[in-house]
This record gives structure tokens, sequence and C-alpha cells, in this order.
């Protein structure tokens, strides 16, 4: 019986690479395509998909399972880590940077990198782009900006020339009803 | 420091789109609230799976290597401190007889799942507000989209609370009312009314655990309720 993803973070913080191996078996390329959707890009992706399981390896004794499962710990530091670098380049380039487009969104990748085989994620991810495919497309759409590029009220409303208060309304409504329909049986119905 | 509760405002502080200066005041009220810190936890979960609807993209074989050649210097450190006798103490182990080595694994093993109660009583009992607590999301019906909701029920399911936020005030002649639903059937679960920002909040009335429960709904009745719902239905969640 393999390991419970809890029990390879205590392994980890007991210095077991054997563990972190198994985790980055488990999560590498959620975590890898996470980056690259968030930054469009393979070279900077495998920077911070590194960076990330640097940090767990020297912070697995910190995780507290009380704030959450070890996946969503581990999606939440490659999130951070993938905007600040996003935020960086938004300041050098002095404006937007163009990313991938919100909605469908086709990504630039590598010519070396090849589409993932059909695995046991899949089930998850078709649920979640279900339950995506259900909200209306203006609280999707500042949902997914917010997520993947990290934009503030203020530069969500300025990017989509909404007000600001419709902003937050669409962006609190879209979560609200995408957790509602993850909650429910069958978000496809 | 915020007065009452923060519900509408922590999907913006689970996908980190408030302004730095909101933020303190966030994490100030979530360090003491039971009720804000357990919705925390549940949109946090929500916004964690929206990295899954990123295009799956297999990551290049040389990425695990290079992850792994990173942390290898550490756990050689490590090894190199560990004590001298457990190097001994290893051998010692491998010379035991498959019948020994039996039954050791089965002493290993009931040490293990010893352990592993304790470890799990002890998790309880270093967060058993957060840890134990459950939460339905009540979410606003088309006559009011804006409205939000969350019943927080305690670890037996026999007591709850409701809070609610941007309801419309109502006219002194109307109160809403909270609707417990199992197989079809109403059962109040007490009335209420908000504030003039849409806030209200009431420890739930129930002739049974709220846990039996699977549906949860909220209707506008003339003031002190009804026996079974009249008016339009404004909040619902399922459990």
């Amino acid at each position: 019986m393999s390991a419970s993803d809890e029990a390879l973070l205590q392994q980890i913080a007991r210095a077991e690479t054997q563990a972190l191996s198994e985790l980055y078996d488990r999560y590498g390329r959620l975590i890898y395509s996470l980056a690259v959707r968030v930054v469009g890009e393979g070279e900077t992706a495998e920077e911070i998909t590194q960076d990330v399981f640097v940090q767990v390896w020297r912070n697995a004794h910190t995780y507290q399972p009380a704030l959450g499962r070890p996946v969503t710990w581990l999606v939440s530091i490659a999130r951070h880590r993938a905007i600040d670098v996003l935020r960086r380049r938004r300041v050098r380039a002095d404006g937007y940077l163009e990313t991938a487009e919100i909605d469908g969104f086709p990504l630039k990748i590598d010519e070396d990198e090849e589409p993932e085989p059909q695995t046991e994620r899949d089930s998850s991810r078709e649920r979640i782009n279900q339950a995506l495919s259900r909200l209306p497309a203006e609280q999707r759409i500042v949902l997914l900006l917010a997520y993947f590029e990290g934009l503030s009220h203020s530069e969500l409303a300025e990017r989509l020339n909404e007000p600001l208060g419709t902003v937050k309304t669409r962006l609190r409504l879209g979560l609200q009803k995408l957790r509602q329909l993850l909650e429910s049986d069958d978000p496809g119905l | 420091m915020i007065e009452g509760h923060i519900l509408d405002q922590l999907a913006d502080y689970v996908l980190g789109s408030l302004e730095t200066s909101e933020r303190g005041d966030i994490e100030q009220h979530l360090a003491h609230c039971d009720i804000c810190r357990t919705e925390w936890l549940a949109l946090q979960e929500t916004a964690g799976q929206l990295a899954l609807a990123a295009p799956s993209i297999n990551p290049p074989p040389r990425l695990k290597k290079a992850v792994l050649r990173r942390v290898t210097p550490w756990a050689d450190r490590l090894k190199a401190r560990r004590p001298a006798w457990l190097t001994p103490m290893q051998g010692w182990f491998q010379s035991l007889s498959p019948a020994w080595a039996a039954v050791s694994l089965v002493l290993i093993l009931a040490l293990a799942a010893g352990n592993l109660l304790m470890w799990r009583q002890v998790r309880q009992l270093s967060n058993p507000a957060v840890a134990q607590m459950r939460t339905v999301a009540l979410v606003g019906e088309q006559t009011q989209p804006q409205a939000t909701g969350v019943l927080v029920l305690t670890a037996s399911g026999r007591n709850g609370t409701l809070v609610v936020d941007k309801l419309t005030m109502l006219d002194a002649q109307h109160q809403y009312q909270l609707w417990l639903i199992a197989d079809g059937q109403r059962t109040s679960g007490g009335v209420f009314s908000v504030d003039n920002e849409g806030y209200g909040a009431m420890v739930i009335e129930s002739p049974r655990p709220l846990n039996t429960y699977q549906n949860f709904g909220i209707t506008i009745e003339p003031v002190g309720g009804s026996p079974g719902p009249t008016g339009e239905r404004v909040l619902s969640g399922h459990l």
C-alpha cells in the first residue's frame, strides 16, 4: 500500500529523499503545469517547480494538516512562487505581459513537452473544467484571471474595463458557486 | 480590527486579490474567529482545485533529477550527523531469523498503529474547532444573487449556527426563515432579521441533529415565521 501524502511529508521532514521522489511523482506534473500556465513558458516553469519541491523539502515540518490537504499546500506554494515571477516581469515590462488567452487558454509549449497520458487525475480535471463551464462567463473569466495571473481588484477592473464593485462581486460569486458545484455530486448536471 | 464576520471578503483573500493594506485586518480576524476560519479553509480547498484547470503538461524528465540533486547535499549532511550506534543496530536487525523478523514486524506495526491513533487524537485536540466542525455554504438565489451564508455545524451535528451577509433588509412585517429539509419534509430552523448591511446570525433550533438534514433553504415569511415555506427562496445549500 502506498504512503499517504501526509506520511510522505513526515518522511521528508526526516530528510528521506525517497519520499520527496514519490511526492514529485504524484504532483510534479500538476505543479509544472500550473507554473507553465502562469508564466507561459517551460524554462521558468522548471525553475519554479524545482523551487517548490526544495521549499517543501526544507519546510515539510511546518505543514499543518488542520490548514488543508498536502496537495493544497503544494499548489499554494507553487501559485505564489509563479505569480511572484509574473509580477516581477510585469514591472520590468512596464505594463501587462501578454499571457495566455484566459477563456480556453492556449499555451506556448516547448517542443519536447508532450501531452500527459491518461491518468487517474483526469477525472478531477474533468470535474473542475465541467464546474467552471457552468459558471457565467463573466464570473469564470474574472476567477481565472485572479487565480492564474494574480491580479488585484484594481488591476482586474482596469484589465476588464469594469467598475471595481462589479469585479469584486463577480469574483466572490464565482468562487462560491464553484465551491457549491464541486461539493455537489455531479457538477455537470 | 474587524467587527462581526468577514465572509464576503474571504474569496478575495483566498485568491490574493486584496490590496496589501486590506490583508492585515483579515489575517487578524481569522486568527480568532472559528466561523470565518472554517469558511476560509473550505474556500482555499476550492481555489486549490483551480490548478487542475491548467492544461496538463508532462515535465521534462531532467526536472525530477534536478530537484533531487538540489536536496541531496542536505540529506547527506543529515545522515552524517546520525548517531553511530544506529549502524550496528541496523546490522543486528538484518541478522534476525525470518521468524523473529516476522515477530518484530508485528510489534512494529502494533506500535505504529498505536502511534497513529495517538497522533490523530493529538491532532484533533490541537485544533478541535477547525478539525471537527462542518460547514454548509449557502448561495444566493436569482432574486438575491449577492447574498451569501454559511451554516457551521458542531462535530456531533447536534448544534449549529447560521451566518448570512448581503441579504436585503426586510420591512417590519417580514422576516427570513431557515428551513431544514430531509426527504422532502421542511422543518423550521428559526426566524431572523438582518441589519442594514444585510448581516444576520442565529443559533439554529432543530428537533433532531442537523447532520440528518440534506438541504437547507431560507425564505421570506411573515414576521414570526410560517409552519411551511410560503415566500420566495433567497438562499440555499446542501450537506
